[in-house]
């Protein structure tokens, strides 16, 4: 008889516990949503032709467009490392090298900035319930200082740290490699099959860049999983999403992009001995995207922490004080969070190297140490 | 003898939130050395951790865990005139979670079961003749999957019958 009470309690236990009794479910509300990226990147007006991405592609590995002519913007934007560079802060005129092995020049040391990946930059402003309303309004930069990746494609030529140097003066250079590229018959006969002249200009060579640009597009399995592929990530990712959600990170990383594109203070330590990167001028940075972000670390505007792991700490540390989006930052299930973010990420972009740009100098810059062998 | 209790624990993946559980099983006199007893507890053990309607920020909705567990665990009450024990036990388990979420684009459900191997400590005092109260804590390890591991702690109540 002093069995029976034992006996009936553990089926009650079993009878409870699967039940299903309490399901909850989380609503996420459309200013916060996450999303697939769009089936189409956005109109830009007349369709690029193939001819003018391309030439874009050839300037895009052409280190005639910095001053030294040793660096070009795949050198700091490489295919290897998902079109970022996987260091700090990026190593532009004089640096030998690619990725973590890069070695700075004599002179200019580092730029103060990490290299953001330009995958996927075609859907820059794209937020959760926003859009910009032209590809000429996106934001870009982790100030965002300039609207447009037209505008955006020649600033890296301009600033001495990362194509400039010293050879040439900011007013000087763009003129300089106009007047280079016009010297080179195959970078004459590319304009003028792209845009119908053979004139180069400030503009059309902006327009060539920012439309091969728009090409990099890496569609993930999280895209695949919106689609409707239920298999498509895991149960630990699907359970990531949830916590990263209930966590909080979606007030600011939201919609296709994982970005509000909005300016934030988040008191990310300074780069030790230098002195502190004022931002927009009060502290402010661009919520980045986390497309591809398990490839692109290190991570923040100087990409100071290594890991996602210390960004999360960071998180869960930080001072809620500095941004009123801080304070519903709940941070739990760093490990479900990470898988989730991995399913942002996917190798499936275009990842070749040309052979050789009609410049002749090496594809992507000084990226050869002279160790590899 | 015939034995029952309860505990509430807390998942250390904190995802979800606090767990409450209903044991029940025999409690079994093995021998006794010097003044110290030695005991088996043969025992099944359901666990859910979910939110229990708690509104607060730090428990997410959406997301559950069940836990159930048959373990043995030999207990041994070293001072004859006290009510001080301990325990330590192993079995098998089962894990079930299932997350819930509405996004506008899609509806994300999912649920995972996994069959694991708990470890479990337990200290605790008879606070009555037939009433006990421990301190315990449990480490499951999973045969496949990640996470390899979840561990929880909790308070029990028991009851000998």
């Amino acid at each position: 008889m002093r069995r029976s009470p034992s006996l009936l309690l553990a089926f009650a236990a079993i009878v409870f516990g699967w039940s299903g009794c309490g399901d909850e479910t989380l609503v996420v509300s459309p200013e916060h949503a996450v999303g697939a990226l769009p089936a189409s990147v956005p109109d830009v007006g007349p369709r690029p032709n193939p001819a003018e991405v391309e030439l874009g592609r050839m300037l895009f590995w052409d280190p005639i467009l910095s001053g030294d002519r040793d660096v070009a913007c795949a050198t700091c934007h490489h295919p290897r490392h998902a079109y970022a560079d996987g260091v700090d802060r990026s190593i532009g005129v004089g640096g030998i090298g690619l990725g973590p092995g890069r070695k700075p020049g004599p002179i200019v040391r580092r730029t103060p900035r990490n290299s953001m990946t330009i995958l996927n930059v075609a859907w820059n402003g794209f937020a959760a319930t926003s859009a910009v309303s032209s590809p000429a309004d996106a934001p870009m930069f982790w100030d965002n200082r300039v609207s447009s990746l037209e505008l955006q494609a020649l600033e890296p030529v301009e600033n001495r740290e990362e194509m400039r140097g010293d050879a040439f003066s900011e007013e000087e250079i763009i003129p300089e490699v106009l007047s280079r590229l016009s010297a080179i018959p195959a970078y004459v006969a590319q304009f003028g099959a792209a845009f119908g002249s053979a004139a180069i200009t400030r503009e059309t060579l902006a327009r060539a860049i920012a439309s091969f640009e728009r090409t990099l597009v890496s569609r993930s399995s999280f895209d695949a999983y919106m689609a409707g592929d239920d298999d498509a990530i895991s149960h630990a990712a699907k359970r990531g999403l949830l916590a990263f959600v209930g966590s909080g990170c979606n007030r600011c990383h939201a919609g296709p992009m994982f970005s509000d594109f909005e300016l934030h203070r988040l008191g990310v330590p300074d780069v030790q001995g230098e002195a502190p990167d004022p931002g927009d001028g009060e502290g402010r940075f661009r919520t980045p995207s986390l497309r591809n972000v398990t490839r692109t670390g290190p991570f923040m505007h100087n990409g100071q922490m290594r890991t996602l792991r210390e960004v999360l700490d960071f998180y869960a540390e930080i001072d809620t004080s500095l941004d009123p989006d801080l304070a519903e930052i709940v941070p739990i299930g760093f490990d479900d969070i990470i898988a989730f973010l991995d399913t942002l990420s996917d190798g499936n972009f275009d990842a070749s190297v040309p052979a050789n740009v009609p410049s002749g100098l090496p594809p992507g810059g000084r990226l050869a140490t002279g160790l590899e062998n | 003898m015939a034995a029952v209790g309860g505990a509430v624990g807390f998942m250390n993946l904190e995802l979800f939130g606090p767990g409450l559980s209903v044991r029940a099983g025999v409690d079994l006199a093995l021998f006794r050395w010097a003044s110290t007893r030695h005991r088996l507890l043969v025992t099944g053990e359901g666990t859910r951790f979910s939110r229990w309607g708690v509104e607060a920020d730090f428990l997410f909705r959406g997301v559950q865990a069940d836990v159930l567990a048959a373990r043995a665990d030999w207990r041994v009450y070293p001072f004859r005139s006290l009510g001080l024990h301990a325990s330590a036990g192993t079995g098998l388990l089962v894990t079930r979670d299932r997350v819930s979420l509405e996004l506008p684009e899609r509806l994300v459900t999912s649920s995972d079961t996994r069959a694991g191997i708990p470890f479990e400590l337990d200290l605790g005092w008879t606070i009555a003749d037939r009433f006990d109260i421990s301190g315990r804590y449990t480490h499951g390890v999973y045969l496949s999957g990640k996470p390899r591991a979840f561990g929880f702690v909790g308070i029990a109540l028991g009851v000998r019958l």
